[in-house]
């Protein structure tokens, strides 16, 4: 027989003994699963606020503060002098009286503002870069240049907090990294317990098979096969699990997200990130089998 | 074909399970080892079959020397020779027929090659007609025959027995030690681990006597002394 049709022969022999006790086969892929979905789910998360983050960072904001005195017809024609200029989409002028009122209703300090003997508040440019010039550069460039107007007291990039944002979900990323290779730790001795008990079981068969001439590879074989085939069919598992939660997670992000005047979804779980899942839970799966059958088949010898 | 060499085996436990054991099965021998339980029987058909290895002696097969053979050489080995347990080994989740093609699968044999030769063996030992049953459905003579069938599938050029007719009635015992001797007749080697006086006078063949790990009657004597 060949080395192919005897490892097809032996592939197929190990799903029929796992589907031969289905109410075990299935609990022992479910743990699999739930564990390979953890890490799925974090990545997942991960990526999208990633995304939220960088749909954000696309459209930075120039604020710039005009020295006190500025009169309102000099701030208009500023506003479209610049609204003129290729690198930019939109100038709103935001006269003292208006930052004024804004600033009483957003605060709620309301009338103990009035007690002031003048407005402290500058009148400002609020400035909207086109989107060809949104880059970082770009933007420090515009920036610059913004600085050059004589009225302009101080010119503000808003990209602060998306850069501490950003910075944040580093450390939650490398925080799931952490628990994801604890979590492929987990899957490894979890499936190579289910192996070492499924040798335990079959202790007898496997003597008998050294006796009449098995070699090593050929006992090894069926351990290898159902360790990969846990491993897989918990990936799969896991996938469906990923999937639900996020069909769960998508209303109530979306309405957090239509607040916020976006039409942010959440993206599932890409070709790729499928693949990569299923690969992980078939290489784990086949690790561990192999971990476990290197240490517990030698033991078993015919008497 | 199977040459001891001044074999001798001592357990961990310090006991002395055969001493100087010196013997040659040819090719064309069919020989009976006998003795009391606890002469040492096992332990000659364990160390044929590198379950166990030797602590002094050489044992050689063909030209492989069991005592120094590596690990992963030991399953080819276990593949030329055919062995009967008493207790039939059998797989007992498993048809007659897949019980008796595991022997051809270890080795590799093709599917049609191996159904073909697994109804042969079958029908050898007189079972074709319940190669779809399970080993639990048999009485113990056919349960026997089946390790026989599985033993012989894949032409062994040696059958080791142990205690083959032990739990067998004298009509049962006759017809399998008779099997045996046809084995032996188209060219494979047989030794016999047996208790059963009659079959012993009613065979005939040559008699390798244990007495508390020693060699007391030896009919298969060197007969060149080796170099090795």
């Amino acid at each position: 027989m060949s080395w192919f049709s005897q490892n097809k022969t032996e592939c197929i022999a190990s799903m029929h003994r796992l589907m031969h006790t289905p109410f075990s086969s299935l609990m022992s892929i479910s743990v699999v699963a739930i564990t390979l979905s953890l890490p799925a789910i974090m990545q997942l998360m991960v990526g999208n606020a990633e995304r939220l983050g960088q749909s954000w960072e696309g459209r930075p904001q120039l604020s710039v503060f005009l020295a006190p005195g500025t009169t309102e017809a000099r701030g208009l024609e500023l506003t479209l002098e610049l609204q003129a200029k290729p690198e930019i989409t939109q100038v709103e002028f935001v006269s003292a009286d208006q930052a004024m009122e804004e600033f009483k209703m957003l605060s709620g300090l309301g009338s103990a503002i009035e007690l002031l003997p003048e407005n402290p508040l500058p009148a400002s440019l609020l400035i909207l870069p086109d989107s060809n010039f949104d880059s970082a550069e770009a933007t420090t460039q515009l920036q610059a240049q913004l600085r050059q107007i004589p009225e302009a007291e101080e010119v503000q990039l808003d990209l602060e907090w998306i850069q501490r944002f950003n910075s944040m979900l580093d450390i939650v990323e490398s925080g799931a990294q952490v628990i994801s290779i604890l979590l492929a730790l987990a899957v490894i001795l979890t499936v190579s317990n289910m192996i070492r008990l499924a040798i335990i079981n079959r202790k007898e068969e496997i003597e008998i098979i050294k006796l009449i001439g098995g070699s090593d590879a050929f006992v090894r074989r069926p351990f290898l096969y159902q360790g990969a085939q846990i491993g897989l069919a918990g990936a799969l598992l896991a996938s469906l699990i990923t999937y639900t939660v996020l069909l769960w997670m998508n209303g109530p992000i979306g309405r957090l997200a239509s607040l916020y005047g976006s039409d942010f979804g959440v993206q599932g779980l890409s070709a790729q990130g499928l693949s990569w899942l299923i690969l992980a839970g078939g290489g784990l799966g086949l690790l561990a089998s192999v971990l476990s059958v290197s240490q517990h088949l030698r033991d078993i010898e015919p008497r | 074909m199977i040459r001891f060499l001044n074999v001798s085996k001592r357990y961990p436990g310090g006991q002395d399970a055969l001493r100087g054991i010196d013997f040659e099965l040819t090719g064309s021998d069919m020989a009976l080892l006998v003795g009391h339980s606890g002469a040492g029987k096992s332990t000659l058909l364990k160390l044929i079959s590198v379950m166990e290895r030797p602590s002094h002696g050489q044992i050689l097969i063909g030209d492989r020397n069991l005592r120094t053979v590596k690990r992963r050489d030991i399953a080819p080995i276990r593949r030329q020779i055919g062995i009967i347990f008493q207790d039939h080994k059998l797989l007992n989740d498993r048809t007659v027929f897949d019980n008796v093609a595991l022997s051809l699968i270890v080795a590799g044999v093709s599917y049609r090659e191996s159904n073909k030769r697994v109804r042969a063996a079958l029908d050898k030992v007189g079972l074709l007609k319940k190669e779809g049953m399970m080993p639990v459905q048999l009485s113990g003579g056919e349960q026997q025959r089946v390790g026989i069938a599985r033993a012989v599938v894949n032409r062994p050029a040696i059958l080791l027995a142990d205690e083959p007719t032990g739990n067998l009635d004298a009509a049962l015992s006759d017809e399998i030690m008779d099997l045996f001797v046809e084995f032996n007749r188209i060219g494979t080697s047989v030794l016999i681990a047996t208790h059963d006086l009659r079959q012993i006078e009613r065979l005939n063949k040559p008699v390798l006597k244990l007495d508390q790990g020693k060699l007391i009657k030896n009919d298969l004597a060197l007969k060149a002394p080796s170099t090795i």
